[in-house]
């Protein structure tokens, strides 16, 4: 459910890995409480986001929430398929319902995540 | 629901009464509640205590309970023997007797084979097994519990309950694996697959929602029409036996203390469905002003399931001989039976589709939500339930209105009979539609997707000049919609306004409610 290569937030963000860069979504524990997802507001290409600061919105039917940024460093993608197709974030939080790409400014913040088992234990499911 | 969680529930009903009467003072003990004190209710429970292992026994044997079928006066002996018994205890003896008696009783269920709990004795044309025996009882110590809770609250001795209360399928609930949330102090399934699925279901095909923890007020005798007709907006004496109406009551000053439907169930037999948050304050209103009626809040011995969507009438008349090709909007009819329980059937509903409401006796709902989804009705949570209504332009009691506003800011004016009336707030309505309301309740549209959320300003000209009181994101209608209240010459169809989302300001434009209006011929 919670796959073991990525970090995750107390926030409920998952951060994963790629080179010099990470992926950064919510997880499935985020997006079930969520409801179903109607708008994501996220940050253009290049903006800077900093360790746990907001960076975008999650709307749902229910509730909005804020999106915090796992790591710190400059957005260099952004989910566009999102604007339209919001409800991937339910769907498939940990994959296609990602919502930026950083690239990582300081990899140690990455260390001050939790792992899978960690996180699954935060939120009471271990 | 199994015997296991029947007797959980009896359990566990027990300690919430035990809990309550332990933590009221001396004095409020002996006070009267109406008939009754505190202690009586704890004496005439003991009392059933022993009683319900009587009747399980005899249910055993192949005959109904001793006290069945007798009138209800036989109760009234039966209760009075218990008061005579145990109220003069004190409040250690009493609660030792209310423990050491439903222990004996729980010990006496836990050993009866499994068969047992399911053999049935028909009881005036009903089937009673000992599975509805110890429901009911359950619901019994629930009710009085309930009303204690209120009352002493009212007293300034606030008793907070150690666990939600449950509807009847909250077993279903979660083994359909509902994710649930606390609601006007009830444990109720928000979604079972997410809100949007199930908003379209309904707009689509047939939507069925456990709305049991809504309440019921029973006002019967030949006073009781006379008693409505001086508490409700509307007019009760409209109503013919078998149909119903949707009214706001008042306060003296105009302020709505709930919104509710009035349902004539017979010439001098009201019933009264209301908020769940609200039902303790209704039924105590209603008491405090009838007149040559009795007033029974009846909400824990009732479930209420509400079936939605243009196929709800197909569905639901496979399972009943109710004919309802002829039954129109806002009429019921009942007893019938559906899925071969005891009934009443209404058309009506809080979704802006055609749909129903099925009333029945608390602990056999089951059978009528299982043969309802086994036909294709897609089970609906609280979660769908808000976005239909919003988009059907439905008040929803606490967020759009409250005691602080009017039925006539509230575009209730619709339901506000004042033509040679006097009900309980007539004066104030009448002087303000004179004098004109202060603010209208309205339909905003928003541009984009940002939602505005209860709370949220709504700006004109760089000014505030109202707030959101219930927005969302549309699912069928696809638009961001709010409802507001706003100045009157602001809440004119086609006025642009702002409101703010999270400190950004988004344009919005006020529109015609409702939102969605359902196609089609209404039905009959």
């Amino acid at each position: 459910m919670y796959p073991q290569d990525y970090r995750y937030s107390s926030e409920h963000e998952w951060a994963k890995r790629e080179d010099g860069r990470v992926r950064v979504g919510i997880t499935r524990f985020a997006a079930d409480r969520l409801t179903d997802v109607v708008y994501v507001e996220l940050p253009p290409v290049g903006t800077e986001v900093h360790f746990m600061q907001p960076f975008g919105v999650v709307e749902s039917v229910k509730a909005a929430s804020e999106l915090y940024a796992p790591v710190s460093g400059r957005v260099v993608e952004v989910n566009q398929r999102l604007r339209d197709h919001p409800e991937l974030v339910n769907q498939d939080p940990h994959g296609e319902g990602w919502m930026i790409v950083v690239e990582l400014a300081d990899p140690t913040e990455l260390d001050r995540l939790m792992d899978a088992e960690a996180y699954r234990r935060h939120i009471g499911e271990a | 629901m199994g015997p296991e969680e029947a007797v959980q529930r009896l359990q566990e009903a027990g300690e919430e009464l035990e809990q309550l009467v332990a933590a009221l003072p001396d004095p409020l003990l002996g006070e009267r509640v109406e008939r009754w004190t505190p202690k009586d209710v704890v004496a005439h429970l003991v009392g059933w205590n022993h009683h319900a292992k009587e009747g399980v026994r005899e249910l055993l044997e192949g005959r109904p309970p001793f006290y069945l079928p007798h009138a209800k006066e036989d109760f009234r002996e039966l209760n009075a023997q218990s008061v005579a018994r145990w109220g003069g205890l004190d409040r250690e003896s009493l609660l030792g007797e209310l423990k050491g008696s439903l222990q004996a009783l729980v010990e006496f269920l836990r050993g009866l084979p499994d068969g047992a709990w399911h053999r049935e004795v028909q009881v005036r044309d009903e089937p009673l097994t000992v599975l509805a025996t110890v429901s009911q009882l359950a619901q019994d110590y629930l009710s009085h519990t309930e009303r204690l809770r209120f009352w002493a609250g009212l007293r300034g001795v606030a008793v907070p309950r150690r666990r939600l209360l449950r509807t009847a399928l909250h077993g279903w609930h979660a083994r359909a694996g509902a994710r649930m949330v606390p609601f006007a102090g009830w444990e109720m399934p928000l979604q079972y697959h997410g809100i949007v699925a199930e908003h379209r279901a309904v707009r689509t095909g047939a939507g069925l929602f456990d709305v049991s923890h809504m309440g019921q007020v029973r006002l019967s005798g030949p006073g009781a029409l006379a008693t409505l007709d001086r508490l409700l907006c509307n007019d009760p004496r409209r109503l013919r036996v078998g149909q119903a109406l949707y009214t706001p009551m008042c306060r003296e000053d105009g302020g709505v203390l709930d919104d509710l439907v009035a349902c004539r169930v017979g010439e001098d037999r009201f019933l009264l469905v209301v908020n769940a948050a609200r039902r303790e304050q209704d039924a105590q209103w209603v008491r405090d002003h009838a007149e040559g009626c009795r007033v029974r809040d009846v909400s824990f011995f009732t479930s209420l399931v509400a079936l939605q969507g243009p196929r709800a009438q197909d569905l639901l008349q496979q399972v009943t001989e109710a004919q309802l090709a002829e039954l129109p909007r806002f009429h019921a009819v009942g007893p019938v039976r559906v899925a071969g329980v005891r009934a009443w059937v209404s058309r009506t509903g809080y979704t802006g589709e055609d749909g129903f409401e099925i009333l029945t006796d608390w602990h056999r709902v089951e059978a009528v939500w299982e043969a309802l989804v086994d036909l294709g009705a897609v089970p609906c949570g609280l979660g769908a339930r808000d976005t239909l209504r919003l988009e059907a332009g439905y008040l929803l009691y606490g967020a759009d209105l409250d005691e602080s506003t009017s039925p006539l800011e509230a575009g209730l004016g619709w339901t506000v009979k004042l033509d040679g009336r006097e009900f309980v707030g007539a004066a104030s309505l009448r002087r303000q539609k004179e004098q004109g309301v202060q603010r209208r309740m309205c339909g905003l549209v928003l541009e984009g997707r940002h939602i505005a959320r209860a709370g949220s300003p709504v700006l004109s000209g760089g000014q505030r000049v109202g707030r959101v009181t219930s927005g969302t994101f549309g699912p069928w209608v696809q638009r961001s919609i709010a409802l507001a209240y706003l100045p009157p010459e602001l809440a004119v169809p086609g006025t642009r306004v702002q409101v703010e989302v999270r400190d950004r300001l988004v344009a919005a434009e006020v529109v015609k409610l409702p939102f969605y209006r359902r196609q089609g011929p209404d039905p009959v």
